[in-house]
C-alpha cells in the first residue's frame, strides 16, 4: 500500500470541497478550511493491482483574504488543480498555484480540472474558448452531478504512479 | 625498482654470481631478453610522473571519500580515532572556538533540555501546592520525613499518573504516516493517517501563524486530559497521544527516540515515497513507547500488602457495622411492628439513634409495658427502649379487659369475657363479687354486665337464711320496749337479716320482712306494747342500712293485740318475686 499527498488547489468558491465529498465521506469538519486552512480526507483506490491511499488535503481557496499556505503544499505527490467554469478567471488562478506547487515541491503531476460542467449553458464562454494553454486537456467535472468526479482522481493517480515522482 | 636501480642491480646484486659463471654483458643481455620491454616502459613512466603532491591528492580526496563511503563504514572506522584526537587537540588548544562551532547544533538542544527541567520542576511544584493540605498531602508529608526524600519528590512520585495511548511517526515533509502503534483498547478510533497529516497541518499553521524560524515547532497539544507530545526530528516527527500528566522525561525520550531513528533508518526516510511498509521494524520500537505510569507502581512492595489489609480491615468493620446495624434496624421495625399491633400504646412518632429506639405516644396504664414488649419479642440484647407516654384510656377490648380483670380479681371459677361492647361473666361467684362486676362493667363499657351463665353462690344461703329467719321473734324484755342488742339472740337475728340483705342485694332481689309486735300473756294488751316494738324493730333494722331488705309493719289484728308465750317482734320474711324488665 503507498500512500500519497494530494492537494486541491484553486480559487475560493470553485467547488474543491464538494469533489472531495463527492470521492470521500470526510471525517473531519469544513470548519477546518476556514479556520486551519486545510481539511484531509482519504481515499484509499486500486489502479490495477496497485492499491494506493490518497491523503487529500483539501486548501482553502485562494482569495483576496486569505492565500494558500505553502508549507501546506510541501510533500505533496500531485495536485488537482480545480477552476470553475463560470467564472474563467479561476483557471488563471488554478495555473498560478500550480506554478507554486511546482515550485514548491517540483514538477509533480497535476489534472486541471474545470468544474461545474452542469452549469456549461451558463458558462460566460464555451469551454474551447476558456483562457487555456493550447497544450492543456481539461477535464470537465461536476460535484453537483458527480460527473468525471471519480476519473479525476484516477487519472491523477495513474499519473503519479506513472511518473514514480513521491 | 628503477631503472638506476636495476642497472646497478646487475653490477652490484650479485657480483660472485656473475663473475664467477656468466660475464656482466650476458647478464645484461639475458636480463634485456627477460625483462627488455617492461624495462623501458617503466623508465618511460617514471619520466612522466612525477611523485603525487598535495594538490593532486586534494582534487582526488573528495571523490575517493565519496567513493569510500559508499562502500561501506571503513573510512570511518578509520578516521574515528584520528578526528576523536583532532577533536580533543582543539578542544584543549582553543575550546572557544569549538564551542562557537558546535553552539548552533547545541544551543537549541540545551534550552529545550532546560525548558523542560524547568516545566517539569513547576509541575512538580504546582502538584505540590494542590496536595500540601489535603489527606494524602499528609501521607506524602509523613512519608517525606520517613524517607528523607524532599517533598516535592514525594509528590511527584505519587501524583504523575499517564498513559502513552497512541504513538505516529510522521514524515515531516509530505505528513504522511511512517508508522503507528496504539492501545488494543483505542482500535477503531480516528484514522491514523488522517490524524497524521492532520497534526502535520496545524503544525505547520501554527509555525506559520505564531512562531519564526526552527524553533517555533510545536512540541506538545493540550486537550482535557490528553497531551500530544511532539518530537521533532531533522525529517521525521514522533507524536505520541498521552493520557494524564507525563513527566518532562518522556518528551526527552521521544525526542532521542526520533533521533536514533533517524540514524537507523536514514536512508528510508530519505527515500520515502509514500510506501510505508520500509518502516514495518520501527513497529515494535514505537510499542514500547506505549509506557504507562500508575501511583501503585511507584509504590514498595509492601504497600499493595499493606493497602490490602487496610482494605480487608476497612471490608470487616464496614460489613460488620453493615450486618450489626442491619441487625438493629430489623428490632426497630419488629419493635415499632409490635407496639403499633398492641392494644393500649398509640404510636405518634419514634426516632432510631444506634442501639436505642426512642418512641413518642400515648400508653393505657393497663396496658402492656414497651419494655415488657421488648423482652417478649427476645430482642432485649440488640435495641434500648426509651418512651416518652402520656397515658390516655384505651376503649379497646384487650386494654378493657385488662382493666376489668385488675380492677374486679375475678375470683376462682369466674370467667370475664368480651361480649360485643360488653363485659360478661361466667361461671359462679358471691352475690357481692357480681354485684361490684357489675358496677365495674357498667363503667368500663357503659353497658351492664352480661350475667348470662352467671351463678350467685350466695342465693342459696338467701333461701337458707329466709327459711331461718321467717317467723321468728326479736325477743323483748317483759313489758319493754327497747330492743337489747346486747342479747345474744337479738344480735344473731339482726347479723343473719345483714346477711340476707346482703345475699338479696347480691342477687339483685328484694326481701320483704313484715314485723308484727307480740306480747306475752300476763302483758296488758292496752299498753299499745306491740305497735311500740314494732317499730323499735323496724328502727333496728333501719340502721342496718338494708339495701335488699323492706322492713313493714305488720297490718293490726283486728282480733286485739297478738299474744305470744314470749314477748317481741316476730319476723315474717318473704322473698318478692323478680320484677318484669332489664336487669
Amino acid at each position: 500500500m503507498i500512500a500519497k499527498k494530494i492537494c486541491l488547489l484553486g480559487a475560493f468558491s470553485v467547488g474543491k470541497t464538494s469533489l472531495v465529498r463527492q470521492f470521500v465521506h470526510s471525517s473531519f469538519s469544513d470548519r477546518y478550511l476556514t479556520t486551519v486552512g486545510v481539511k484531509i480526507d482519504k481515499k484509499s483506490i486500486a489502479i490495477g493491482e496497485q492499491n494506493i491511499t490518497m491523503i487529500l488535503w483539501d486548501l482553502h481557496g485562494e482569495d483576496r483574504l486569505q492565500a494558500v499556505r505553502e508549507t501546506y503544499l510541501r510533500g505533496s505527490s500531485g495536485a488537482l488543480l480545480v477552476a470553475d467554469g463560470t467564472r474563467p478567471e479561476t483557471v488563471q488562478v488554478a495555473l498560478d498555484l500550480e506554478a507554486r506547487l511546482h515550485r514548491v515541491c517540483g514538477e509533480v503531476p497535476t489534472r486541471l480540472l474545470i468544474n461545474k460542467a452542469d452549469l456549461a449553458t451558463e458558462w460566460p464562454v464555451p469551454k474551447a474558448e476558456l483562457p487555456l494553454p493550447v497544450e492543456r486537456n481539461p477535464l470537465f467535472t461536476s460535484a453537483k452531478t458527480g460527473d468525471n468526479v471519480e476519473l479525476a482522481f484516477l487519472e491523477l493517480a495513474e499519473q503519479m504512479l506513472g511518473s514514480g515522482t513521491a | 625498482m628503477t631503472a638506476d636501480e636495476s642497472s646497478l642491480g646487475s653490477t652490484d646484486r650479485h657480483p660472485g654470481e656473475g663473475r664467477s659463471e656468466i660475464g656482466s654483458n650476458d647478464w645484461q643481455r639475458l636480463r634485456e631478453l627477460i625483462v627488455g620491454e617492461e624495462a623501458v616502459r617503466l623508465d618511460q613512466l617514471e619520466k612522466t610522473s612525477p611523485p603525487p603532491r598535495g594538490e593532486q591528492v586534494a582534487k582526488v580526496l573528495p571523490e575517493a571519500v565519496a567513493r569510500a563511503v559508499s562502500g561501506g563504514p571503513g573510512l570511518a572506522g578509520a578516521l574515528e580515532t584520528t578526528i576523536e584526537e583532532g577533536l580533543q587537540r582543539s578542544a584543549r588548544k582553543n575550546p572557544e572556538a569549538l564551542a562557537e562551532a558546535i553552539y548552533p547544533a547545541l544551543g537549541p538542544a540545551i534550552r529545550r533540555m532546560i525548558q523542560s527541567l524547568l516545566k517539569d520542576s513547576l509541575e512538580g511544584f504546582n502538584t505540590a501546592m494542590e496536595h500540601s493540605i489535603s489527606p494524602s498531602g499528609l501521607r506524602w508529608r509523613i512519608e517525606s520525613i520517613r524517607t528523607g526524600r524532599p517533598f516535592s519528590e514525594v509528590v511527584m512520585l505519587h501524583s504523575l499518573e499517564w498513559r502513552v495511548e497512541q504513538v505516529f511517526l510522521i514524515h515531516k515533509e509530505t505528513g504522511l504516516l511512517l508508522q503507528e502503534a496504539s492501545r488494543v483498547d483505542r482500535a477503531g478510533g480516528p484514522d491514523p493517517d488522517l490524524v497524521s497529516s492532520m497534526l502535520t497541518a496545524i503544525q505547520d499553521f501554527v509555525r506559520d501563524s505564531f512562531a519564526e524560524g526552527e524553533e517555533g515547532d510545536l512540541e506538545q497539544v493540550e486537550l482535557s486530559g490528553y497531551r500530544i507530545l511532539i518530537a521533532q526530528g531533522p525529517s521525521a516527527v514522533l507524536a505520541a497521544v498521552v493520557s494524564g500528566a507525563p513527566p518532562a522525561e518522556l518528551h526527552v525520550e521521544l525526542e532521542e527516540l526520533v533521533l536514533s531513528l533517524h540514524v537507523e533508518h536514514a536512508r528510508a526516510i530519505e527515500e520515502f515515497d509514500g510506501d510505508s511498509m520500509a518502516f514495518a521494524a520501527v513497529g515494535p520500537q514505537l510499542e514500547e513507547c506505549l509506557r504507562s505510569q500508575s501511583k501503585e507502581r511507584k509504590k514498595s512492595s509492601i504497600g499493595p500488602l499493606i493497602l490490602g489489609l487496610a482494605m480487608l480491615g476497612l471490608l470487616v468493620f464496614v460489613g460488620r457495622w453493615w450486618w450489626l446495624e442491619g441487625r438493629r434496624d430489623r428490632a426497630a421495625r419488629a419493635m415499632l411492628e409490635a407496639v403499633e399491633g398492641e392494644p393500649g400504646l398509640l404510636l405518634v412518632d419514634w426516632e432510631r439513634d444506634g442501639d436505642t429506639l426512642h418512641l413518642t405516644g400515648l400508653a393505657d396504664p393497663s396496658a402492656r409495658r414497651p419494655s415488657d414488649l421488648l423482652a417478649s419479642l427476645g430482642i432485649e440484647d440488640r435495641l434500648q427502649v426509651e418512651g416518652q407516654w402520656r397515658s390516655y384510656l384505651s376503649s379497646e377490648e384487650p386494654v378493657v379487659m385488662a382493666r376489668a380483670i385488675e380492677q374486679l380479681q375475678p375470683p376462682q371459677g369466674i370467667e370475664l369475657r368480651w361480649n360485643k361492647g360488653s363485659i360478661s361473666a361466667v361461671g359462679e361467684a358471691s352475690g357481692g363479687w357480681i354485684a361490684s362486676a357489675r358496677s365495674v362493667a357498667q363503667s368500663l363499657t357503659g353497658r351492664p354486665l352480661v350475667e348470662d351463665g352467671l351463678t350467685n353462690r350466695d342465693a342459696a344461703g338467701m333461701d337458707r337464711l329466709i327459711e331461718a329467719l321467717d317467723g321468728q321473734l326479736l325477743p323483748f324484755g317483759l313489758r319493754s320496749t327497747e330492743l337489747d342488742r346486747s342479747d345474744p339472740v337479738v344480735a344473731g337475728r339482726l347479723s343473719a337479716l345483714s346477711e340476707l340483705d346482703e345475699s338479696a342485694a347480691a342477687a339483685g332481689r328484694t326481701v320483704r320482712v313484715e314485723l308484727a309486735g307480740v306480747i306475752a300473756e300476763e302483758e296488758s294488751s292496752s299498753a299499745g306494747l306491740d305497735t311500740r316494738r314494732a317499730g323499735a324493730a323496724w328502727e333496728a333494722l333501719g340502721r342496718l342500712q338494708p339495701k335488699a331488705l323492706v322492713p313493714i309493719a305488720a297490718p293490726p289484728n283486728p282480733a286485739g293485740a297478738r299474744r305470744s308465750p314470749e314477748p317481741g317482734v316476730r319476723l315474717h320474711v318473704r322473698l318478692l318475686p323478680v320484677p318484669e324488665g332489664p336487669r
